[in-house]
C-alpha cells in the first residue's frame, strides 16, 4: 500500500514513439469560429473546411484569416516569476505567457488591413513546418487559441536590413492552459496555401438613368490616384451571377430586371424594376453574391460589400 | 427570391426571365431598351424567356446583329 494520491492527480509518464511537437512557424491563422468533430475527423477534411471558411463573408462566424508565410520569428514569452527563500531554494511562482515576434511580407494595403486586429481578442491557429495545425478544444470543438495581435510595418527602410516590406506583429497568447495543457494538432497533407485571403471590394452608386444604376467595385488602397478598380478583371463573370443579386427600397424587395457590365464606364449596370423603382422612395440596398456564390462562378479572391444610398 | 433563380446570360447581359415570362413584351423592350439590341436579337431574347427555346437559356449567346 502506497501512500500516495498520484493515481488520481496526474498521468504516467510514458511517451509514443514519433511523439509530435510545435515546429516552426509557416503560418497563422485569425479564426474566431470553430470546426465540429464532425469536420475533423482528418487532416484533409480539415484543411478543406478551412479553405471553405475562408471563403466565407467577413461578418460569418466561422470566417478564417489568413496572415502571409512567417519569415521570422522571435520567441518574445514572458519569463516565469520565481521566488527564493534565505537558504538558497529557487521555485518558479507564476509561468510566464508565450509569445512571439513574427515578419511577414505585405505591402502598406495590408498592413492597413491588418492592423484593424490590433489589441483585438481573437483566436489563432498555428500552422507549421511539420505540417501541423494546432490549435485547442472547447468540447468536442476544434478552436484558435486565444490571443491579442499587434501588426507594425511600412516604416522607411534604412538598407541595412530587409525592411522593406516587412509587416512585424507580436502574438501573444491569453491562456497557458490553453496553449499547453490542451493543445491539439492534425496533420494536413494538402496545400495550405488552399486557404487564402479575400479583399474587401466596395460598390458605390457613379451615376444613374432612372432606374438604370451605374455601380462601381473597387477594392480601396492607399494609392492617392485611386482605388483599384476590379471591373476589367471580373466584371463580366459578376454580372453573370446576376441571379445572386438582390435589392430593396425603402425596405421593401425590388426586383433587378437585368444586369451588364459597362466596359466603358467600368461599372456594374444594374436595372431596377422600373415600377417599382418610380414608386419607392429612400434607401437603396443592393446586396451582392456571397463570397463562395462569386468563387463558384470563377471570381476569386473577393467580397463584394453591400452599398446603400439614398435614391438619386 | 426563387423568382430571381431564372435568369438568361444574352450578349453578356443577365436578364431576369422569370420576372418578365407572365409579362408582356412591350415591358420587357420599354425596360431594358437602354441596351440598345436589335430588333432581332430583342426577339430572341423574348423567345429565350418565353421558353421556346429552354435548351439554350443558359448559354451566352452572341446577338445576331
Amino acid at each position: 500500500m502506497s501512500l500516495s494520491l498520484c493515481a488520481s492527480s496526474v498521468a504516467n509518464t510514458g511517451e509514443l514513439a514519433c511523439d509530435k511537437s510545435r515546429g516552426v512557424l509557416r503560418k497563422l491563422f485569425i479564426f474566431n469560429g470553430s470546426v465540429a468533430e464532425a469536420d475533423y475527423t482528418d487532416g484533409d477534411e480539415l484543411l478543406a473546411k478551412l479553405v471553405e471558411y475562408a471563403k466565407l463573408s467577413k461578418s460569418a462566424a466561422n470566417k478564417v484569416f489568413p496572415i502571409n508565410e512567417a519569415q521570422d520569428i522571435v520567441d518574445s514569452s514572458e519569463a516565469n516569476k520565481e521566488g527564493t527563500l534565505g537558504l538558497g531554494f529557487k521555485a518558479v511562482l507564476i509561468e510566464g505567457k508565450p509569445g512571439y515576434t513574427v515578419k511577414v511580407f505585405g505591402g502598406a494595403d495590408l498592413l492597413k488591413r491588418l492592423r484593424q486586429f490590433n489589441n483585438q481578442t481573437v483566436r489563432v491557429l498555428e500552422y507549421d513546418a511539420n505540417t501541423a495545425i494546432w490549435g485547442t478544444k472547447v468540447g468536442t470543438a476544434f478552436k484558435g487559441f486565444q490571443a491579442k495581435l499587434f501588426f507594425t510595418g511600412n516604416k522607411l527602410a534604412t538598407g541595412q536590413n530587409v525592411e522593406e516590406g516587412v509587416i512585424t506583429f507580436s502574438l501573444s497568447i491569453l491562456s497557458t492552459s490553453e496553449y499547453f495543457d490542451n493543445a491539439y494538432y492534425a496533420e494536413v497533407d494538402g496545400n495550405i496555401e488552399d486557404v487564402v485571403g479575400l479583399l474587401d471590394v466596395n460598390m458605390a452608386l457613379v451615376s444613374n438613368a432612372s432606374n438604370v444604376h451605374q455601380i462601381s467595385m473597387k477594392i480601396p488602397g492607399s494609392s492617392l490616384l485611386g482605388d483599384y478598380n476590379i471591373g476589367t478583371d471580373f466584371g463580366t463573370a459578376i454580372a453573370a451571377l446576376a441571379a445572386s443579386f438582390s435589392a430593396t427600397i425603402g425596405g421593401a424587395a425590388m426586383t433587378i430586371t437585368s444586369i451588364t457590365y459597362n466596359s466603358t464606364l467600368q461599372t456594374l449596370e444594374v436595372t431596377y424594376n422600373s415600377g417599382t423603382y418610380s414608386g419607392g422612395s429612400g434607401t437603396i440596398v443592393l446586396n451582392p453574391p456571397t463570397p463562395a456564390q462569386l468563387d463558384a462562378g470563377d471570381v476569386t479572391g473577393v467580397e463584394l460589400l453591400s452599398v446603400s444610398y439614398a435614391k438619386p | 427570391m426563387s423568382e430571381q433563380k431564372d435568369w438568361i446570360v444574352f450578349n453578356g447581359i443577365a436578364f431576369n426571365a422569370a420576372h418578365y415570362r407572365k409579362g408582356k413584351k412591350e415591358e420587357f423592350v420599354s425596360e431594358q431598351a437602354h441596351h440598345k439590341l436589335s430588333k432581332e436579337a430583342v426577339n430572341e431574347v423574348w423567345n429565350l424567356i418565353k421558353g421556346e427555346e429552354k435548351k439554350s437559356s443558359t448559354e451566352d449567346k452572341k446577338a445576331d446583329v
